[in-house]
């Protein structure tokens, strides 16, 4: 029982999201059916882009060189940079949190946090095919306008947090803890590491051997510090 | 159109990481199985509570208040809400074009698509666990002011 609580509450916006349209089913119907319409759009989407994201990023991981993505995204790739940040970040597809696992993974690679919120924000804002799509629907001028406007801000954004200090970015992003695993449990074996990530055991870090082992005694055995 | 560009791009991707080491994109393959795994839930929570929060908030309510007469408070009021919200990519123009003959103002409205797109309170937990709390917060704070003073620009020449 206690097992099935943590696991629902590590996935507790998911959990209220269908309470929410489990209690909309009995109140207000109507609501319930536009919000659905509403859902079924965002998920074709998400259908269509995610998977091939995930897959994409992963592979960018995988097989581009660090020294690549360092030299044309990275600290010293200067304004050429900047402008090769916003080209990859507009021709981009998907909503903005499509965005998220393929720029993080051309962070870990060696882009420069200034390189990263160019990507980020052109992919969310400036798209090559809506440009028509906006022309057609608010005229030529407004949507002509505010690329004019979007496009500095943008810059400047990055600028601005590029020279941020302390930002910690992690370096990768971790899945929920594996149902046996409770997170009292999990912060006494913490304590216990040395927190070298000398890898000996053969996790790359003290955090994943405390999530792989089943009780103290098998930490015991694995951890040469212990 | 954009997306059939990102499957061909994958999919040569694939095709040559299979041609070069099919052990390494099976190992690849699991890591992106592990970021579909911590993101997937993320979104599909996101998803059902921002489309419960569309309709509640619906396009004549919106319309209404980007209509307001006092610009400040319509300008503020549609960066609010296109923060709040994100809504597919698809619907966003069409949309806006509704909210236009509905009676919003247009500096309303370009307050409005530019805080939808750029400014995500709604992906926050998602950006937050790939970038951390302090990038996060910076990022959406300063495209919010950015949002705001882009429209206000607007405004002048429209």
């Amino acid at each position: 029982m206690k097992k099935i609580i943590d696991a629902l509450l590590r996935r507790k916006l998911l959990v209220f999201g269908i309470l929410l349209y489990l209690a909309l089913f009995f109140i207000d119907r109507t609501l319930f059916f536009v919000s659905f319409e509403y859902l079924k759009k965002f998920f074709i989407e998400m259908i269509q882009i995610l998977p091939l994201v995930f897959i994409l990023s992963a592979l960018i991981t995988e097989w581009v060189p660090s020294s690549l993505i360092q030299k044309h995204l990275g600290k010293n790739s200067g304004a050429l940079g900047m402008l090769l940040s916003l080209l990859l970040g507009s021709v981009s597809a998907g909503p903005i949190y499509a965005a998220f696992p393929m720029t993080h993974s051309l962070y870990k690679k060696g882009a420069s946090v200034r390189n990263l919120v160019v990507l980020l924000s052109s992919w969310a804002t400036v798209k090559i095919p809506m440009l028509f799509v906006e022309s057609s629907f608010l005229g030529f001028n407004f949507m002509i306008l505010r690329y004019v406007l979007t496009i500095p801000a943008i810059l400047l954004l990055a600028v601005i947090i590029g020279r941020w200090k302390g930002l910690s970015i992690p370096d990768q992003i971790e899945a929920p803890v594996p149902m046996k695993m409770n997170s009292l449990k999990l912060d006494h074996y913490i304590k216990l590491l040395p927190g070298r990530n000398c890898g000996a055991c053969g996790f790359e870090s003290c955090m994943a051997l405390a999530r792989s082992v089943g009780g103290e005694k098998e930490l015991r055995k694995k951890c040469v510090f212990l | 159109m954009s997306t059939i560009v990102l499957a061909g791009v994958t999919l040569i991707f694939i095709i040559v990481s299979l041609v070069k080491s099919p052990a390494r994109t099976k190992s690849s393959m699991k890591n992106a199985v592990k970021t579909a795994k911590g993101m997937v839930p993320e979104v599909g929570g996101i998803l059902l509570v921002v489309s419960v929060l569309l309709a509640v908030i619906n396009k004549d309510l919106i319309a209404a208040t980007l209509g307001n007469d006092n610009v400040l408070i319509s300008t503020g009021i549609g960066a609010l809400i296109g923060s709040i919200t994100i809504i597919p990519g698809v619907m966003a123009f069409p949309l806006s074009k509704e909210l236009l003959t509905a009676g919003a103002s247009s500096v309303a409205l370009a307050s409005f698509i530019t805080t939808l797109t750029m400014v995500g309170l709604a992906t926050s937990p998602i950006e937050k666990k790939f970038f951390g709390l302090k990038f996060t917060v910076l990022r959406n704070v300063f495209s919010f002011l950015f949002a705001m003073i882009i429209a206000l620009i607007m405004g002048i020449f429209i």
